[in-house]
């Protein structure tokens, strides 16, 4: 199994990053840019393609992954087709 | 004019002593004979750096194995852990920190070891835990002696995270919130005022509400944040130990080094027995630092364990 892993800040967390590249955006000529948030995309091949297995990887997208109480994440199989996309809302 | 020669003596001696104390430390040798060892000792006893204690492991090679119990150590010593990681970096200031105090003594824990058992209280150092790699604190937290730390944090131990390891606390849960991206988006590195503002916590006895603390601080991700409901709890319950103040000691933005909610610098669990701050208490145990503020924390820590020990007995 391909699988990708998008890593976001919460839409209440500040992404100071997010908004320089937003304002140098900006700045370069394109005034129309409203908002950036900048995450993480991780690739991961995996041996194997059961239900267990991914029950496992959400689980470590949510312990290790990602930090739920900053962060939301998707999993999205790597052909494209989005394969159960997934927001952690749980708390830790 | 005798007096005056006098102190200038005095002075070439402090000194030539402090040359030799550091041409000590930079050979692997150390500080290996004995009448060295008693210049030394006598040259530094007016600020207390080489006392009995600190010089026997300020060599570097003895500095270095993990664990080595200090056989100087009296058997009533308290005894702080404090826990290396791979890419800690303040773990000898926290070491050579607390063992500057008398009646504390401080050893190294590796982060493989599985048991803190032995210890009164654990400290988690700063620095860039595993590069810091994913998020601050993420990968660290899974070290095997994390779980020690949980479970001795949740039977009440004393735990004390500054920097790094505040980051740690909080991914692994023992304390709520999260630390992400200084608003500047700069790595900070200055003096900071802390104001307390829990003068009765087991961290900052000795103190009053409102006492002023200076410290240092040196972090890219620093910015505290927490939801609207933890924070309500947080200041509901007086959880929140400091905050960054400006000197006349007020909550301001201006004050706020990394952009961090409601100025919040230092926090501590439900229990109160785990204390995580940005600030670093262990680089500012000297008044030649710059501070010896720092040094009211581990002192506060020592009390509380005493007056536990009594009450236990």
């Amino acid at each position: 199994m391909k699988v990708n892993v998008i890593v976001k800040p919460k839409e209440a967390v500040l992404d100071p990053q997010g908004n320089a590249v937003r304002d140098a955006m900006r700045h370069l000529g394109m005034p129309e840019v409203r908002s950036v948030r900048i995450g993480k995309y991780m690739e991961i091949n995996l041996d194997g393609e059961d239900v267990d297995l991914e029950k496992r990887l959400h689980g470590l997208c949510r312990d290790l992954l990602s930090n739920p109480v900053i962060e939301d994440y998707e999993l999205v199989k790597r052909d494209g087709e989005r394969k159960r996309s997934e927001v952690g809302k749980k708390k830790k | 004019m005798a007096s005056a020669r006098g102190q200038r003596l005095e002075k070439r001696r402090n000194e030539s002593a402090e040359i030799l104390f550091l041409r000590c430390l930079s050979t692997d040798r150390g500080i290996d004979d004995g009448e060295t060892r008693q210049f030394l000792a006598q040259s530094f006893a007016h600020v207390g750096i080489v006392d009995s204690r600190s010089y026997s492991c300020m060599p570097c090679r003895e500095r270095l194995p993990r664990r080595t119990a200090n056989s100087r150590a009296c058997s009533f010593d308290m005894k702080f852990a404090v826990i290396q990681f791979p890419g800690s970096n303040c773990d000898q200031d926290c070491v050579a920190g607390i063992n500057g105090i008398e009646g504390l003594q401080a050893d190294y824990v590796w982060h493989k070891e599985m048991s803190l058992r032995d210890y009164d209280a654990i400290v988690l150092p700063g620095g860039f835990a595993y590069g810091d790699y994913l998020r601050c604190g993420a990968i660290a937290r899974f070290s095997p002696i994390m779980k020690a730390v949980i479970s001795d944090a949740r039977a009440g131990k004393l735990v004390l995270g500054t920097c790094n390891g505040f980051q740690v606390l909080c991914e692994a849960g023992l304390l709520p919130g999260a630390l992400v991206r200084n608003r500047s988006l700069r790595f900070v590195c200055e003096m900071v005022t802390l104001r307390v503002e829990v003068p009765d916590s087991p961290f900052t006895h000795g103190s009053s509400e409102g006492t002023l603390l200076r410290m240092p601080i040196a972090h890219g991700e620093g910015c505290y944040f927490a939801d609207a409901e933890t924070l309500h709890e947080l200041n509901h319950n007086r959880r929140v130990i400091m905050r960054y103040a400006d000197n006349r000691g007020r909550i301001v933005p201006d004050a706020n080094p990394n952009g961090s909610t409601e100025n919040i610098a230092g926090i501590c669990n439900r229990e109160g027995n785990v204390f995580g701050l940005m600030p670093h208490p262990d680089r500012a145990c000297d008044a030649r630092l710059g501070s010896a503020d720092g040094a009211k924390i581990f002192q506060s820590m020592m009390q509380t364990i005493q007056a536990a020990h009594a009450r236990a007995a």
